[in-house]
């Protein structure tokens, strides 16, 4: 591109035709005498000078630095041994200070390193970086940074190719040449593309922005200055690179101009391009409000399973204690389980006894955790048998249930046959009955319609015949007379042989009793058969002063009775046969 | 390490492209030649004890009814125009984007490749004819792509010239 004002030759030209018009010929002797005092004028404001146009722009030392180094390499060359003694003190102190400064930077390293890579933010942010498509580096930057300058390139905007670039990271600058070249391709493929046709001036690219990335582009004369920046740009970075553009336009006007494709002459613009290599990190403040909120969510979270735990662990303890309860009779406990917030009960339970919630809430239960499951079942135990019995009897006026010791059942009081044939009925019923061996010879039949009915006798009669014939007593060897438990049971045996004689006069049959002595096989047989007739006669003589019809009692000696166990034949027992006035049969028990 | 930017053009299908990609290294895919018309490759060349690196700029195919952005040639050290021995039509199409690119950059050397040396010549231009070409050229190098024929060679040349 050409320059549109005068070319620098043709300002030159101008310049010197003014010099001549005005000197003439005293130019040359003006030349001379500055030359002569050139030393002195310079000498004498060299420093102020330097001082003044360094607080002016700072190009005093963007000049001087690559000198330096130059000469300072130069000087280390050529003078290695002098550096070395001048160095020496200084070496120990340096390498001291260079060893912690590099422990303190590698501890820092690596808890960046830590907080990185194992953070749950570094994790989201890998996730979101692959989920873009970009480098995991450049989504960081993007994150971290308000903007961030990660890269600038210097290119000679004739030939496109690379003068020199500087990068946050270095990697990035490996392929910078390619890019480079690229770029002044895109912009001239612009320039072409939207060429105005009323103007003599090229369209070039000044910004391309793609997302949260931008290249900011400042054309030269001779040079392009690309800044590759991420984030929002902020409003002064054009103005500096504008003037790096032209400070590097200014120092290197002399290579520039003679470019021939060798890049080395810029390799000290770097003092000129750090200025303008920036970045601006977040303001931490959201970061912060954004780690107080995440905090708070946890907190919420962790005192949310704290609280669930601590139901758990209730629910835990009362499932235990609700496990080591005894259930009470008709109550079979068959599992406890936690399940959705409450403890799952599941029992048997017999319909009769108390409600299972009663049942816990008695044993200070808490029962609003707690959900029953109940199928119900018929129990056998003897409680629960006595309960329905008490149930039962409860509800007839005049009746009275007694359980003695061996908790045997006996009943008494006044009802009429057909009640009674009810109440025999349901008791019978009653699962389990037959353990408390109910004895209803206490019933006094208060109706003349009993002796009528066929269940009355068989209600009656046989459990009175049962029980007479279950009775046995027992003697000691060689013994005859009776003792005093003897006369006991024989106190009982002569009331139901008295009711029994009763019932059977009132329902017309015909009773035999027959009283069986016997005795065991030590002795003679003869002797033997003394011995029990004298012991089932001394049974029927015990029993006469007991309102006992005599002709109903036969005594009968049976003798010795060859058992494995001598004890049980020493004894006497009793059957008892009844007629059927019907049938003529006789029942016998 | 000097920087030299070398331009290719040619007709189409010359094999433009077969000749930059047997000895490059790339970061841009081939798209980029046809959205904006060129894409850009670089290769290192030494020889005694120097480097050269080129910048290749791989233009797409001219023909006569599309001319090329002649920006594309600006400061380039040098420009390549490929021909193909197998079409006489490209040896005519090539002088005519010698003569556009000359009009617009008339001192940059434009080095004269005929390609496809591996297939039998099916022109029908005599030696003499294609010599008295090559003189409106810098030089002539004849180059097959495809067995990499005078390839190296070609670009050694250019670095160095």
């Amino acid at each position: 591109m050409e320059d549109n004002g005068l070319s620098p030759e043709s300002k030159d030209n101008s310049l010197d035709q003014i010099r001549a018009l005005i000197l003439g010929r005293d130019d040359k002797y003006i030349q001379e005498i500055v030359k002569r005092d050139a030393k002195e004028v310079v000498g004498g404001i060299v420093s102020e000078a330097l001082h003044e146009r360094e607080n002016k722009d700072g190009s005093v030392n963007k000049v001087l630095v690559p000198l330096v180094e130059k000469s300072l390499h130069r000087s280390i060359e050529a003078n290695s041994d002098k550096i070395v003694g001048t160095l020496y003190p200084l070496v120990g102190t340096l390498v001291r200070k260079a060893v912690s400064s590099f422990l303190v930077d590698f501890v820092e390293r690596t808890n960046a390193l830590i907080e990185n890579s194992l953070s749950p933010k570094s994790v989201s942010w890998r996730f979101k970086a692959w989920q873009s498509g970009v480098r995991y580096s450049d989504y960081v930057a993007s994150q971290v940074y308000q903007y961030q300058v990660q890269q600038l390139f210097v290119i000679h905007r004739e030939t496109g190719t690379l003068l020199h670039t500087i990068s946050s990271d270095p990697e990035r600058s490996k392929d910078a040449d390619l890019i480079s070249s690229m770029l002044v391709a895109i912009n001239d493929f612009v320039a072409d593309a939207f060429q105005s046709q009323e103007y003599e001036t090229e369209n070039e690219l000044g910004e391309i922005k793609t997302g949260d990335f931008t290249l900011l582009i400042k054309i030269g004369p001779q040079a392009i200055l690309v800044a590759a920046v991420v984030g929002s740009v902020p409003p002064d970075i054009r103005s500096r690179l504008q003037q790096a553009l032209e400070e590097f336009h200014q120092f290197y006007q002399v290579p520039l101009q003679e470019y021939q494709g060798d890049s080395t002459p810029f390799a000290g613009c770097e003092t000129l391009l750090n200025d303008c290599l920036i970045s601006a990190k977040k303001e931490e403040a959201k970061g912060k409000k954004k780690r107080l909120i995440g905090g708070g969510v946890i907190g919420i979270v962790l005192l949310l399973l704290a609280y669930l735990a601590f139901l758990r662990i209730d629910l835990s303890i009362l499932q235990s204690t609700i496990r080591d309860l005894s259930p009470p009779a008709g109550v079979v406990l068959t599992d406890t389980a936690v399940k959705d917030g409450k403890v799952q009960v599941r029992l048997l339970r017999d319909p009769h006894m108390q409600s299972s919630l009663s049942w816990l809430e008695s044993q200070e239960i808490n029962t609003s955790k707690v959900i029953i499951h109940e199928a119900p079942f018929v129990s056998l135990q003897k409680n629960v048998v006595i309960d329905k019995v008490s149930s039962l009897v409860v509800t007839i006026n005049g009746l009275t249930a007694i359980y003695d010791e061996n908790d045997a059942l006996f009943l008494s009081g006044s009802m009429t046959i057909d009640a009674l044939r009810a109440f025999t009925r349901e008791l019978r019923a009653i699962p389990g009955i037959s353990q408390l061996k109910p004895n209803l010879s206490g019933i006094d039949i208060v109706d003349e319609v009993r002796a009528n009915t066929e269940e009355l006798d068989n209600a009656v009669i046989n459990d009175l015949v049962a029980r007479i014939s279950s009775t046995h007593l027992p003697f000691a060897i060689a013994q005859e007379n009776l003792d005093s438990e003897q006369l006991e049971v024989l106190e009982r045996l002569g009331q139901e042989l008295y009711q029994l004689q009763l019932l059977a006069k009132q329902l017309n049959l015909s009773v035999a009793v027959f009283i069986l002595g016997a005795s065991d096989n030590s002795g003679s047989p003869s002797r033997n058969l003394a011995l029990s007739k004298l012991r089932a006669n001394n049974v029927k003589e015990a029993l006469l002063p007991m309102k006992v019809d005599p002709s109903i009692l036969f005594p009968i000696g049976l003798g010795q009775l060859s058992l494995s166990e001598g004890s049980m034949g020493r004894t006497v027992f009793l059957n008892v046969l009844l007629s059927d006035p019907k049938t003529s049969e006789v029942n016998t028990q | 390490m000097i920087q030299k930017k070398v331009c290719i053009l040619g007709p189409t299908g010359v094999g433009k492209t077969s000749l930059v990609k047997q000895f490059v290294e790339s970061i841009f895919s081939e798209k980029y030649k046809t959205t904006i018309g060129v894409k850009i490759d670089k290769k290192q060349v030494n020889k005694d004890g120097r480097g050269v690196q080129l910048l290749l700029w791989d233009l797409e195919g001219i023909d006569r009814y599309c001319g090329f952005n002649p920006r594309y040639l600006r400061g380039a050290s040098a420009y390549i125009i490929v021909v193909d021995q197998t079409r006489s039509q490209s040896l005519l199409e090539g002088i005519e984007i010698l003569e556009m690119a000359r009009e617009h950059y008339p001192d940059i050397p434009a080095f004269f490749v005929v390609n496809k040396t591996d297939l039998p010549s099916s022109w029908h231009w005599s030696e003499e004819e294609l010599d008295s070409y090559a003189k409106k050229f810098t030089s002539l190098t004849k180059t097959s792509a495809k067995t990499g024929e005078n390839v190296e060679n070609l670009f050694s040349t250019i670095a160095f010239w």
